[in-house]
């Protein structure tokens, strides 16, 4: 599995297909973000931004192999394995860049209404459960559940701005959980703890989900 | 590797592209699957690859398995090089050994001053050859060619009948599809045809097919040989431990590459045409002693 996680990390860096969701990314950030602002809020927007781009990144992944050369793969290790892999580098490619969002975020925003460390782990925990949540979005709204693209990507984008701004979802929570406490109204920490197993929950079942979908469905 | 009343179409309402196909496939069997373009040939070696699944009956695969696709997209970001290490690894090996198979299969194809290449840029043949080095590196126990032979040059062509010779002889199984009747004949333990979504037993096309009988070559070796060998020599014991392979003369390259690379290893003593007179103790000339070879190939060849 190891093998072909870095196989399909290394075909999303080589086809440059990253390359329009990370530049999205960035530009999200910039318009949202002028700097020197709130540290709290600032990590709620790189958040909230996260979840589409990494629905982004999933489709980029799935996306990127042609049939035949997926077909020596599906010879070699299975349909299942090869989707998992396939999605599980698409969810290293987020955490990637959700990372590299938090440490520029931090370095430039401001202060912050919490202090230093709970901040951090507000920022990382956001972060997490954002980038868990569009790994779901994308693996459920692109191949082999969803086949064709033009359906698939204005629906990923709907269910992407769906999780975040229904209340009780897990984005949602963190997001709003960051923006109150930017707003001086303290940081409920045990509330971003909570979202953190529930959006794993339902990034392993979504991905669970469409591995087993690409073993049985011909596309 | 089993084939249980398998049938396959696409769509509910669609016609069967395959019927009640029953296929058993034993070690060392090399078989040839025939059929007219859109008969199905190409879909009962993806079932067996597990690339698309049956609708109806099983698919029994046991061990490593390997495909060559009818087409070999050139829009893989990878060079050859790369891309041969991870299939390697995708296919189990150590992360070592599938270097040194990409390094062997790409060298033996003669493409290894392309290894850095990106495929994307590789002409059409030579991306053929990585798929089929692809294939070939991962020594599977069920071997999947679907027309890899096209596009491949003469050289290349022979060089991967041999190598599936090679791959029977150490016991895997080998299914193919390619339009030249001629294809490994004689060396083809069964043939089918796919014809109107079935599958029917034809017979396997005869070695000698070509003009006049062929020459053979005898090779002397000593030391314990492996049970399967490339061509399926006549086997003589000679009275010092020795034993005379004699085999067609367009084996015997693989032969020798076989019992060169073979553990325990075989010591070859001799090489020779086969109408010559046998043995050092005739009249005729001596034979041309081999010196025994590790690896060193070329010194034989």
């Amino acid at each position: 599995m190891r093998v072909l996680v870095r196989y399909h990390l290394e075909l999303l860096v080589r086809s440059q297909r990253w390359l329009p969701p990370f530049l999205a990314y960035v530009l999200l950030m910039v318009i949202g973000l002028s700097g020197g602002e709130e540290a709290l809020g600032a990590f709620g927007w790189s958040g909230a931004v996260l979840l589409p781009v990494t629905a982004w990144l999933v489709r980029c992944a799935v996306t990127a192999e042609p049939a035949a050369s997926r077909a020596c793969l599906t010879a070699a290790a299975g349909a299942v394995r090869v989707h998992l892999a396939a999605l599980f580098a698409a969810l290293l490619a987020g955490g990637a860049l959700a990372l590299a969002g938090l440490a520029v975020v931090g370095l430039v925003a401001g202060g912050s209404k919490a202090d230093p460390a709970s901040t951090a782990l507000a920022g990382v925990l956001a972060s997490a459960v954002c980038v868990l949540l569009g790994a779901a979005v994308g693996a459920l709204f692109n191949r082999p559940v969803l086949l064709s693209a033009q359906y698939g990507i204005p629906l990923s984008l709907a269910a992407a701005t769906l999780v975040l701004v229904t209340p009780g979802a897990p984005p949602n929570v963190v997001v709003r959980a960051l923006i109150t406490a930017s707003r001086g109204r303290g940081l409920e920490l045990p509330a971003l703890l909570a979202a953190v197993p529930v959006a794993a929950v339902v990034a392993g079942l979504a991905l669970a989900a469409a591995a087993l979908l690409a073993g049985r469905r011909q596309e | 590797m089993r084939l249980g009343g398998v049938g396959k179409r696409y769509g509910r309402h669609a016609p069967w592209i395959l019927r009640e196909v029953d296929l058993t496939v034993e070690p060392a069997d090399l078989v040839r699957i025939e059929g007219p373009n859109g008969s199905g040939k190409s879909t009962l070696l993806r079932l067996v690859a597990g690339i698309e699944r049956p609708d109806t009956g099983r698919v029994e695969v046991a061990g490593r398995t390997a495909y060559v696709p009818e087409r070999f997209p050139p829009a893989l970001p990878f060079d050859a090089r790369g891309y041969l290490h991870h299939l390697g690894r995708i296919h189990g090996l150590t992360a070592g050994e599938a270097r040194r198979r990409a390094g062997y299969w790409l060298d033996r194809f003669g493409i290894a001053d392309r290894a850095g290449t990106p495929i994307g840029r590789l002409s059409k043949g030579t991306c053929q050859k990585v798929a089929v080095a692809q294939a070939l590196l991962a020594e599977a126990d069920v071997l999947l060619l679907d027309e890899a032979w096209t596009g491949l040059d003469r050289a290349a062509r022979t060089l991967l009948d041999e190598a599936v010779v090679e791959r029977t002889a150490a016991g895997g199984r080998v299914l193919f599809v390619d339009h030249d009747p001629h294809r490994l004949a004689g060396l083809t333990t069964a043939g089918y045809a796919v014809a109107d979504g079935r599958l029917h037993a034809v017979e396997p096309p005869e070695a000698g097919a070509g003009p006049g009988p062929e020459p053979a070559v005898a090779v002397e070796a000593v030391g314990p040989l492996p049970p399967r060998l490339p061509g399926a020599p006549v086997r003589i014991p000679l009275g010092d431990g020795a034993t005379r392979l004699e085999v067609a003369a367009r084996h015997s390259d693989a032969l020798l590459r076989r019992l060169l690379t073979s553990t325990p290893p075989v010591h070859i003593r001799a090489v020779r045409a086969v109408d010559e007179p046998p043995g050092p103790a005739g009249t005729g000339e001596p034979p041309v002693p081999v010196a025994a070879v590790d690896g060193g190939l070329g010194e034989v060849r």
